[in-house]
């Protein structure tokens, strides 16, 4: 997309202003606070509905709302409005207008919604502007600040957004996955707790349904499931009642209860013990490990905290975005002692708590199955007692380093949490009561009564897998999901740099092919950032803004943006703001990137503003931009805005004599001269007289830029006529007839703008005495300028040697050697 | 008039074209969840985890 014209209503410094680039490159120049940067907001205004300038750190207390409009204009009346083409759209016009009262709606003709979507799109993410404040961002800053402003080029957030998304994702079916399986484990437990079991072991398991089975007169089982536990038997002849309770029930549940309470399996959990005792000892002792282990502790709970703002999840503080996680993440890689110690802790936990794990099932089977039975609660007591204790001690090994405890006032250690003395004649009382009070149960009917319970458990446990095989996948596909856009992030980026790495080196080199002709440059990810090295005289990789000086950084950040600007938005927004950019490049490197943007940007259309006369200058002689486009803001006011005029040098002089003001026809075309001369003279290799002070008068640059040219023309005479080619020959004798005239003129002229006559007697010259001065000096420069392309002609040199001379287009071109 | 050159795809787009590809090429994920995940994940924005767990439970349109 181009921009045909471009009408600024009441927007910034501009009152009224259209500029009709008509799709080629545009000059705005002139002096500082002559509105210049009202373009440029302007048109960041129209495309992304915001103003860069008014956003962004130092701008606290400054609106669009407010600072947008012209203070002295009527804000309903601001309004920026742009007629724009696209080739790849079949080249229609479309008009694009956005007004400050609305700033959020863009008002289109022409166009589609979806391909201005594309385009809008593009400019949200800032292709199609570089500022001098911009360009400093992709060279001289952290990586993480120039990863932020290439991402956002990339367009990197919606990627981010992506990642997070199937973070999250994976993270919901993650918990659902762990949910599920504490529910099987919870199964588990109940299956092995119901037979009298200490833990879920398959084969004891089926071992007792079958058992139970052969008692009812049914077969044994291979395989036990809830369909077939009770399948082919019956429930015995004068069954009993559910709620009647089952001595042998109860004394199945009571099995495990009282394993844990022998001398050996207290002796098993006594040495579990004093080993994750003696672990804490030691770590609470190191200061320094233990503080690093709460710290690991804290990394690894504050990974899974941080949310999509990426911000801590302790102090709010704003981290650039993902650079937070990268950190802990690194945080946690560096820490292998404590990771170490972390490990073994964790490993003399899960040993202490695995002599737990069917205990509580098992107890809140049997304290549940004793509360249908007639007895006093209080008998109870000591079981409830145990079984609060045994959730302390759950609930402590969860978090052994801030809670296990060293010094028990609940009870004298964890051998008696497990096994308080009271508990195995508590277990023993039970049992008794119950036998005394509850009828007995005939084997059969225990056997039926376990089958019913199992079926129950095998059911919830049955359940509780396919609930879990049920997320299992999912989850793995979240997970592979997760992983492979992870991956092809990195390739398709990887990619990106490494094409960008060698255009941004060809450019360079081709931008300072006199003291660069290796650069080397490589970009690639750092954590979130992105890193830049480049060569400096084959002396090894630095960073940009390490040895390079300023200029040659300026150079760097911009044929890095350029470079990332190709790739990313060719084909739908060419339209580049170069927004004061060359501040610190040298007048002969700014002359090649004029070169530059003429060969390689073809397609590219450039909005560029300078203060800087000498570059502006420079743009107009190597036809990066046409006359008609270089739009001179020579002042400013209040009430008007900028003071606009074309700058074609001659239509300046000729108004300035129309208005009979020959002092400034004079100034402009001395000043003119001496621009267009020093251009003619480099182009051509003309020897002008070394001044130690830099300062020429156009003077020399008019007589060495005659003595070359007529050098020029007998050397290209000479080899037409070695060659052969009369065509040539007839071509370069009228030109130097042409020259011979235009030269006369000139000697016969000069004594106008003599310096000593120039300067102390502009008064007394009259409008007709200038006259033909401005026009043998205007036969002049066109005596250097092709007649078809505009440019100045220059001499093509191999090895040092010229061996042609020749325009850009080569309309005019003759050979100076057989 | 018509300029013959392509615009790039974008940087996300490519991401997620290349990401789509690769699970589409593991014949274990159904072409009809490959095809939501793209839905879906084309506005990331706009999209939200529960329907993406939908989607790769195997239950979402």
């Amino acid at each position: 997309m181009k921009l045909t014209s471009l009408r600024i209503r009441d927007v910034r410094g501009v009152r009224e202003l259209e500029l009709r680039p008509e799709g080629d490159n545009l000059l705005v120049y002139g002096p500082n606070g002559s509105g210049k940067s009202g373009v440029v907001d302007a048109l960041d205004f129209l495309l992304t509905g915001r103003i860069g300038r008014l956003t962004g750190p130092g701008t606290a207390g400054i609106t669009l709302q407010r600072h947008g409009p012209n203070l002295m204009g009527d804000e309903k009346d601001a309004s920026v409005s742009g007629t724009f083409f696209a080739l790849r759209l079949g080249g229609r016009p479309f008009t694009l207008t956005r007004r400050m009262s609305r700033a959020s709606e863009l008002e289109s003709e022409g166009i589609s919604e979806n391909d201005l979507s594309e385009v809008l799109s593009v400019a949200e993410r800032g292709h199609y502007l570089l500022s001098r404040r911009e360009l400093l961002n992709y060279i001289t800053a952290e990586a993480g600040t120039r990863g932020e402003r290439v991402q956002a080029l990339l367009g990197l957030e919606a990627v981010e957004t992506t990642r997070k998304l199937l973070v999250k994702t994976r993270n919901a079916l993650k918990t659902s996955l762990a949910a599920a399986e504490a529910a099987v484990q919870n199964s588990q437990s109940a299956v092995a707790a119901t037979l009298g079991l200490a833990s879920y072991d398959g084969e004891a398991i089926l071992a007792q349904i079958n058992q139970c089975r052969v008692r009812l007169g049914g077969q044994p089982l291979q395989i036990a499931t809830s369909a077939s536990v009770r399948s082919t038997v019956s429930a015995p002849a004068g069954r009993m009642p559910d709620a009647v309770v089952s001595l042998q029930y109860v004394e199945r549940l009571c099995e495990p209860l009282r394993c844990v309470l022998k001398d050996d399996a207290q002796s098993e959990i006594s040495r579990d013990d004093d080993a994750l005792r003696r672990r804490l000892r030691e770590l609470r002792l190191d200061t320094g490990l233990q503080r690093q282990l709460r710290s690991l502790s804290l990394v690894k709970e504050g990974l899974e905290l941080i949310d999509e703002s990426g911000s801590c999840p302790l102090c709010d503080h704003a981290w650039p975005l993902g650079y937070l996680r990268e950190h802990l993440e690194e945080k946690l890689n560096a820490a292998t002692a404590a990771q170490e110690a972390w490990d073994a802790l964790h490993a003399d936990r899960d040993r202490l708590r695995g002599r737990l794990s069917g205990l509580g099932p098992a107890l809140d089977l049997l304290l549940a199955t004793a509360r249908k039975a007639p007895i006093d609660d209080a008998m109870l007591v000591p079981l409830l007692t145990w079984r609060a204790r045994l959730k302390q001690l759950e609930d402590a090994l969860d978090d052994p380093i801030s809670s296990y405890p060293q010094h028990v006032p609940w009870c004298a250690s964890v051998t008696q949490s497990l096994a308080p003395a009271d508990v195995a004649s508590a277990l023993d009382g039970l049992c008794r009561e119950l036998q005394r009070t509850c009828p007995p149960v005939s084997e059969t009917q225990d056997a039926w009564d376990v089958l019913v319970k199992i079926e129950a458990n095998l059911k919830a446990l049955e359940a509780a897998h396919d609930e879990a095989s049920a997320i299992r996948a999912p989850f793995q596909r979240a997970q592979d999901l997760h992983d492979t856009y992870l991956r092809q992030r990195e390739s398709v980026l990887e990619a990106l740099y490494r094409k960008v790495s060698r255009r941004f080196e060809y450019l360079y080199r081709k931008l300072h092919q006199d003291d660069e002709t290796a650069f080397e440059a490589i970009i690639s990810q750092e954590k979130t950032g992105v890193k830049l090295d480049v060569s400096f005289h084959g002396r090894g990789l630095y960073p940009p803004h390490a040895v390079h000086s300023e200029g040659h950084q300026d150079s760097m950040g911009l044929c890095l943006y350029l470079a990332l600007n190709e790739q990313l938005s060719a084909g739908i927004l060419e339209l580049v703001c170069l927004d004061d950019v060359v501040m610190s490049v040298d007048e002969g490197h700014r002359k090649r990137l004029c070169d530059l943007l003429v060969d390689e940007f073809r397609e590219v259309q450039f909005v560029i503003t300078t203060h800087d006369r000498l570059w502006a200058s420079q743009l107009r002689k190597a036809r990066v931009v046409k006359k008609a486009n270089a739009v001179e803001f020579y002042g400013w006011s209040l009430e008007a805005g900028p003071q606009v005029r074309g700058a074609d040098m001659w239509d300046l002089i000729r108004t300035r004599l129309d208005e009979d003001d020959v002092p400034q026809a004079a100034a402009a075309l001395r000043r003119g001269l001496e621009d267009t001369c020093s251009h003619i003279c480099d182009s051509l290799g003309a020897s002008v007289r070394y001044s130690a002070d830099g300062r020429f008068e156009f003077g020399d640059f008019v007589r060495a830029a005659m003595s070359r040219y007529s050098e020029l023309l007998k050397a290209g005479k000479r080899s037409a006529q070695e060659r052969g080619d009369r065509a040539a020959l007839e071509t370069l004798q009228e030109r130097d007839s042409q020259k011979s005239r235009v030269f006369a003129r000139l000697q016969a002229e000069q004594w106008a703008i003599n310096p000593n006559v120039h300067y102390n007697n502009w008064a007394q010259f009259s409008k007709e005495d200038f006259a033909p001065v401005v026009d043998a000096f205007h036969d002049f420069e066109l005596l250097f300028t092709c007649p078809k392309c505009n440019g100045i002609l220059q001499t093509i040199d191999s090895e040092g040697e010229p061996l042609a001379v020749a325009c850009r287009c080569r309309y005019i071109n003759w050979y100076l050697s057989g | 008039m018509c300029d013959q050159r392509t615009a790039p795809t974008p940087i996300p787009q490519q991401i997620l074209d290349e990401t789509i590809e690769e699970l589409s090429a593991k014949s274990e994920l159904p072409m009809e969840t490959v095809l939501q995940l793209r839905k879906q994940l084309s506005k990331p924005d706009a999209a939200d985890a529960d329907a993406l767990v939908a989607i790769l439970k195997g239950g979402a349109t």
